[in-house]
């Protein structure tokens, strides 16, 4: 059997394409640069590639977070308004409709402009041809780590939903590649985790907001390639050698308005959806445990009893009951930490959700949330999904629980770094 | 414009661009009442930038066309960066209007990077509009 080396397919290919091109393309003697080739020398640069990939992601959430504001600000502003049309919330139905429905559903709600933002700025990305070239020019880093090229279209893929993105992995060859890039793949920052980031940074962070927000996700890039090597070094099943990643990159053009809108609209149709299911669900059933034992306060209601209990757990790391019992719930859909934290502090009578988030956070433990967010566990639609691409509960339970562990030495590393450097300041 | 020209020209925008990146790093740790911001990431974002610009300039001087691809991408990443810091302010004004923040002052909101995009409008347009000529 002749084992035929994918580069050396692939070279040969290319040369028989370049022969059959000079011999039948006549009077074209010298090859003038065309656009696509005067933007790929340097998007494509071995030096400037990965900064200008970094550069354009940051401002991607730049537009995302400053840009999207005022709009969530003026929906804020009538969801405000419509939980207040009742009244002092003194009775268990109008205290439903302003803090449950009002104060959780609808707080999440606002958030659906960061994400119709990003995503419009994703899908010019994606529309204009870059988005392979940033897939290509990290194959080059990450291949030199031992990792495979192919693994980071999943990933970025990973930025929008992590579910489709572990589907997408089926494209990966090798078994042990795939099985890498499944486990990897919930460290990348879902859309759904970026309404946690705009609440706490935009309570917290000011102007860096959007870089701390940016922060988040290259952070989930870092640990994503840090895991994956070390899986494949310690992992004796998953060690080897990556197989070759050869991609046809497409060409560039000026994005497509209508496209790039209905990107954006699929995007936001989707999060609609969720918010009216699973997000409604969960607001009902957070308010119901906020709100009862009814007229004991927040405290001492089921909530308040079950956050008591957990809090132990992450009280190290400087997170209250209340953080404990959002984290608890943000299992199911990770908005739904945003919609917990909207109904504690609207039921305990918080009137601005961001000062409250202010007067529980300092910004090295919103920092340290943050991170704990978006690696503690993917949603519980992923776990299933990995469990259903991998075939394996032991694969599974051993991507839930190598997570949770590195979420608590993650935020623990922020927690302790970050309280020295404002003790040395 | 030859390409003597286009070097002349991106070496400028890109000395200038580098400037504003290391100003609004270093007002990161010193603080400064200047109108440059302090903004780490903004400031590494323009060094990238001021880099892919001055990258090129070695061929545009010695007369090859590939030294345009750096000034073509430069002008890009710069158009990106104006467009993005010009739609901040606009939202910036949004939210002065509605009344969630105490002012709005155009020359805070009048990033170096926004000027910096219109003075290399005249070049991105150039390049744009020029076709691919080997004997340039």
């Amino acid at each position: 059997m002749v084992d035929v080396n994918a580069d050396t397919f692939a070279e040969a290919r290319y040369k028989a394409i370049d022969h059959i091109l000079h011999t039948s393309l006549a009077g074209r003697g010298h090859h003038a640069l065309t656009t696509s080739d005067m933007l790929d020398r340097v998007f494509l640069h071995k030096r400037l590639g990965i900064p200008v990939f970094l550069s354009l992601m940051w401002a991607t959430f730049q537009f995302a977070f400053a840009v999207s504001e005022p709009f969530m600000v003026m929906l804020e502003s009538v969801f405000g308004w419509l939980g207040g049309l009742f009244g002092e919330p003194l009775t268990p139905l109008i205290s439903l409709w302003a803090d449950g429905i009002c104060g959780g559903l609808g707080f999440v709600l606002v958030f659906i402009f960061p994400i119709m933002f990003l995503f419009i700025a994703l899908a010019i990305l994606e529309d204009s041809g870059y988005l392979p070239r940033a897939a290509f020019v990290m194959d080059r880093l990450m291949y030199r780590l031992g990792l495979h090229g192919r693994s980071f279209i999943p990933m970025l893929m990973g930025f929008g939903c992590n579910l489709p993105a572990i589907m997408a992995t089926r494209s990966i060859d090798g078994e042990r590649d795939r099985l890498i890039t499944i486990l990897i793949n919930p460290l990348m920052s879902c859309g759904a985790r970026l309404p946690v980031y705009v609440l706490i940074a935009g309570a917290l962070f000011g102007a860096y907001a959007g870089s701390a927000i940016f922060s988040m996700y290259v952070l989930g890039i870092v640990l994503a390639i840090i895991m994956a090597l070390l899986f494949r070094k310690f992992i004796p099943s998953l060690r080897g050698k990556p197989a070759p990643f050869i991609m046809e990159l497409p060409p560039y053009h000026r994005p497509d308005v209508k496209s790039v809108l209905l990107y954006m609209w699929s995007r936001a149709v989707i999060f609609l959806k969720k918010a009216g299911t699973i997000l409604l669900g969960g607001a009902l059933v957070l308010w119901f445990m906020a709100s009862f034992p009814w007229g004991r306060g927040v405290e001492s209601s089921y909530v308040g009893m079950l956050g008591h209990i957990l809090e132990p757990l992450v009280s190290p790391l400087g997170f209250d009951w209340m953080a404990a019992i959002a984290l608890f719930f943000g299992f199911l859909a990770k908005e739904i930490v945003v919609e917990t934290l909207g109904i504690l502090y609207g039921v305990g009578g918080s009137g601005a959700i961001t000062g409250a988030v202010a007067t529980h956070m300092t910004p090295v433990t919103g920092l340290a949330f943050m991170a704990f967010t978006l690696i503690y566990l993917p949603c519980l639609a992923t776990v299933g999904i990995v469990k259903a691409e991998t075939g394996s509960w032991k694969w599974t339970g051993f991507m839930v629980l190598y997570q949770l562990v590195l979420a608590y030495v993650v935020a623990g590393i922020i927690v302790v770094v970050g309280n020295f450097i404002i003790g040395v300041l | 414009m030859d390409f003597k020209n286009i070097g002349l020209y991106t070496a400028l925008i890109g000395a200038i661009t580098a400037i504003v990146g290391i100003f609004e790093i270093l007002f990161v740790f010193t603080g400064s009442e200047l109108w440059i911001p302090a903004d780490l990431f903004g400031g590494l974002a323009l060094l990238v930038i001021a880099a892919v610009y001055l990258s090129g300039i070695g061929e545009l001087f010695t007369k090859k066309e590939e030294g345009l691809s750096f000034a073509l991408t430069g002008t890009i990443l710069t158009m990106v960066f104006g467009i993005l810091y010009t739609l901040m302010a606009g939202a910036d004004w949004l939210m002065y209007t509605l009344g969630e923040a105490d002012e709005f002052l155009i020359i805070s909101e009048l990033r170096p990077e926004i000027l910096i995009s219109i003075a290399a409008l005249p070049l991105t347009i150039y390049l744009f509009k020029r076709k691919s000529s080997p004997t340039e």
